[in-house]
């Protein structure tokens, strides 16, 4: 493996160590063979030895293959790194690969536009913003230019017109991934132990932010861009409708969500749910995630309870039209999160009655419809755990361990919020409240390894299991005080 | 009915021209449906046993007492399914084992006499209770669809002229199904065994390489069974609709096999030399963090595509399906645990008075 210098060998030797590069790969000595591609800058294509004086190439055809092979050998190395599980090496060779096809090697502009979608879903795993803002926004201008091509046979036109549109909801369906991650991730570094946004943090973090703003650019220009120099405005005009920075507040969250939000609704056109209910589903529920996440940064309760009002109004219909025989889990997923969103809203009628006088009858009856609709779902949804003859497990498998005892430990905390001046009746609810609260209890006696599942709340269980009786004891006194 | 389970069978074949040559020796032993393999390699712990609902010898022939015939499989399988889909229960067969293990063999079977598989067994049987039971007040229709899945495509193998591959869409109520699959409607057994027949060779015209197809092809054959009553008493008409599936998978050797690393690295250290499979590459990066849920399996085809491959589903694996996300609930249990504080006092307070 010795450096050769002279213009004929270096073309043979490229394609040697390509060779040997892939043959050591393919026995087992992976590491050797990214060492061996590392090299490869050769001007004479291998097979021209053989080839007559005429039929040597021009220098640009010469220098064209060259730079493909220099394209496949990066290629190669992305897959070498891939098999060494050095997963970001192999991440950004592909993304030098891509690069490299839009200037050298021509490409298909949808197969294209689908890659560097898919990459961007990659950086997204890494929190790269920036990066992943940039794969997709060249993923769209590339994929504009494939609308431009006129179809060539008509019998394929309505299949390629009906894919071509696919596609596009596919890259739609990205960039919510992207808006919905930058959110939920700027939420992670300014939320406090309790999920509340953190004003502390938030100064924190904007004054840090003015500091790298300087460093951004130069972290920029290191980056590796795409583009020729006609698609990097395009690329850039793309990126320039929303931000890759964490959102630190209110309006630059609102930002961010509009144009999820917007995305939600191309995706939509073609993921309708008639023929792709999966698929309807999973861009409703990011809708609503993206509710979920904006509520996070807005300040007013009353505004927040309509966020999540806005979430139920657009699960709920879904659920209700949903085969559970042939969508089970998306059924319970839905179940679960209508239960948790009631949940919240209810809190947030608490919150805001709480800081009234007194709470008025109005807002009794809201919070405690809300308490009700919440148990509803996390009832429906342990129906659903339930066998066909309509008995619920003994013991409960692995992945839905956590979310029934959650239900029935939301449950019990549900009877104990429910407001009532009916003594029997609230004497009812401590009762059913005891009741799912002893479930837990029971339970991880019976099945000790359920304990690390549900450990805050078998604690807070066992508390409540052990006051509630006496409490009880104390308020039937107080009713039939001469019994 | 006992409540919906799965039974597992499994079944042992002669050996073929090859295995005799070798001189191969059967490690394989049945005893009622115990199955045991014996490693011979090992001298300790050298025998494995394990329980099924059915362990079929068929290693030998008929001259053996203890050899499962295609009539026995057909009695203990197939004759409860029939029974099931008369009662209106959905039922499934799948059959599943590598290249050349006789999974269609076990289904399909051959012509001759004593050679049919479960499927065509079951036909039969089902026409021939179907001619018994019929009356004015009792009608059956039967309609028959046959579709193969290779390279992620759906073929129509009773309309095997149709261009690419069938869309499988989902309906909210219905759930998923394919789109313009041929449903036949059928009046005898002979007509089924015509569709079977005409199904099967349009399969192997599939590629030239007979086995490269069936060993990478599912074959998926649904009857679609329906009974309809009619009550004299009460003039009710009532209807019982129950799909048979039967299904012949392909070779499992495709399937992953996480094992040993040195094996996966073997595996796995082809290098793609094209750059259309760049794709399935920057998908493979995701997968291995996922984005907060468990990605759903894939159904990929290993080896190079006929056909342009389907880049939709590739960007689908990225996205995870996450099981039943619950919201973080740390403000529920801060106020409990305020709650179980106040409560505490409460008592204590009250036991003073």
């Amino acid at each position: 493996l010795q450096r050769c210098d002279t213009e004929i060998g270096v073309g043979v030797l490229c394609e040697i160590f390509l060779d040997l590069g892939l043959k050591m790969v393919n026995h087992l000595q992976p590491e050797e063979g990214a060492l061996c591609y590392k090299d490869g800058n050769p001007p004479l294509d291998p097979s021209e030895h053989f080839m007559a004086e005429e039929e040597k190439l021009t220098d640009q055809e010469r220098s064209k293959r060259f730079e493909k092979a220099y394209t496949h050998t990066l290629y190669y190395l992305a897959q070498v790194y891939q098999h060494l599980e050095m997963i970001e090496k192999a991440a950004q060779y592909c993304h030098t690969t891509l690069k490299r096809q839009l200037e050298y090697c021509g490409y298909y502009p949808v197969e294209w536009a689908l890659n560097a979608a898919t990459l961007s879903q990659y950086y997204l795993t890494k929190e790269c913003f920036m990066e992943s803002r940039h794969c997709l926004a060249a993923a769209s201008v590339i994929f504009s230019q494939a609308g431009q091509v006129p179809s060539a046979e008509d019998n394929e036109t309505e299949q390629d017109q009906q894919d071509l549109r696919q596609r596009k909801a596919e890259i739609a369906r990205c960039w919510i991934k992207y808006c919905l991650n930058l959110l939920q991730s700027a939420r992670k570094l300014l939320e406090d132990n309790i999920g509340e946004l953190d004003l502390d943090r938030q100064l924190e973090l904007k004054a840090q932010r003015k500091k790298e703003e300087d460093e951004k650019e130069k972290g920029r220009k290191k980056a590796v861009l795409f583009g020729t120099s006609d698609i990097c405005d395009s690329v850039l005009a793309m990126e320039e409708k929303v931000s890759s920075v964490y959102p630190l507040d209110f309006q630059e969250a609102r930002e961010i969500f509009l144009v999820g939000q917007n995305y939600v609704q191309e995706a939509k056109e073609f993921f309708q749910v008639d023929g792709y209910v999966t698929d309807h589903i999973e861009i409703v529920q990011d809708h609503s995630a993206l509710f979920k996440v904006l509520a996070f940064f807005e300040e007013d309760y009353e505004r927040r309870c309509k966020m999540h009002k806005r979430r139920i109004d657009m699960l709920e219909p879904i659920y209700a039209d949903l085969n559970p025989q042939y969508y089970l889990l998306i059924s319970r997923q839905l179940q679960f999160e209508l239960a948790d969103t009631y949940y919240e809203m209810m809190d947030l009628k608490v919150a805001i009655g709480n800081r009234l006088e007194e709470l008025d009858s109005h807002t009794i009856k809201k919070i405690n419809s809300l308490a009700q609709l919440a148990i509803k779902y996390y009832e429906l949804f342990l129906d659903s755990l339930r066998n066909p003859d309509k008995v619920f497990p003994e013991e409960l498998e692995e992945d839905v361990l956590r979310p029934a005892m959650v239900a029935k430990f939301h449950i019990a905390r549900l009877y104990g919020k429910l407001i009532t001046s009916d003594s029997k009746k609230q004497l009812e609810n401590m009762q059913t409240s005891l009741e799912y609260y002893t479930f837990l209890v029971d339970y991880c006696e019976k099945y000790p390894d359920a304990v690390r599942a549900v450990e805050t709340e078998l604690e807070l269980s066992k508390e409540m299991v052990g006051l509630l009786p006496t409490r009880m004891e104390r308020l039937r006194a107080k009713l039939c005080p001469f019994i | 009915m006992a409540g919906a389970s799965v039974k597992v069978a499994v079944r042992v074949r002669p050996f073929n021209a090859r295995e005799t040559s070798r001189q191969a020796k059967c490690v394989i032993q049945m005893q009622g449906n115990t199955t045991c393999i014996t490693n011979p390699k090992l001298a300790k712990d050298a025998t494995k046993h394990f329980t099924f609902d059915y362990s079929y010898w068929s290693h030998t022939s008929v001259k053996d007492p203890h050899f499962a015939s295609q009539r026995r499989v057909y009695q203990d399988i197939g004759e409860e399914m029939l029974l099931h889909a008369f009662e209106g229960y959905n039922v499934c067969v799948l059959a599943y084992g590598q290249t050349g293990a006789g999974k269609s063999y076990t289904m399909m079977g051959r012509q001759e006499a004593g050679q049919q598989g479960i499927i065509p067994q079951l036909c039969e049987d089902l026409f021939t209770r179907v001619s018994r039971e019929g009356s004015p007040d009792l009608t059956f229709s039967v309609e028959v669809s046959y579709m193969e899945i290779y390279c992620e495509r759906v073929r129509d193998l009773l309309n095997p002229k149709s261009r690419g591959g069938l869309r499988v869409r989902e309906h909210p109520l219905m759930g998923p199904y394919v789109q313009d699959l041929s449903r036949l409607a059928v009046t005898s057994f002979e007509d089924i065994a015509d569709l079977m027949d005409s199904g099967n060779k349009a399969r192997t015209v599939a590629a030239t390489n007979m086995n490269e197809t069936s060993s990478r092809s599912h074959a998926v054959f649904t009857i679609v069974f329906s009974q309809r009553r009619h009550d004299r008493l009460t003039d009710l008409h009532t209807e019982k609709v129950s799909r048979i599936s039967l299904v012949d998978l392909a070779g499992s050797e495709r399937a992953d096999a996480s094992g040993a690393k040195g094996m996966r690295l073997k595996e796995g250290a082809n290098i793609n030399k094209s750059l259309t499979t760049l794709g399935k590459v920057i998908s493979a990066l995701a997968e291995a963090v996922s984005l907060g849920g468990v990605s759903p399996p894939t159904f990929g085809t290993s080896g190079p595509d006929p056909s342009p491959p389907s880049y939709a589903d590739r960007t689908k694996q990225i996205r995870c399906h996450a099981v039943i996300n619950e919201d973080p609930n740390a403000r529920l249990i801060r106020e409990l645990r305020q709650e179980v504080t106040r409560l505490r006092e409460l008592l204590c307070a009250q036991g003073l008075a």
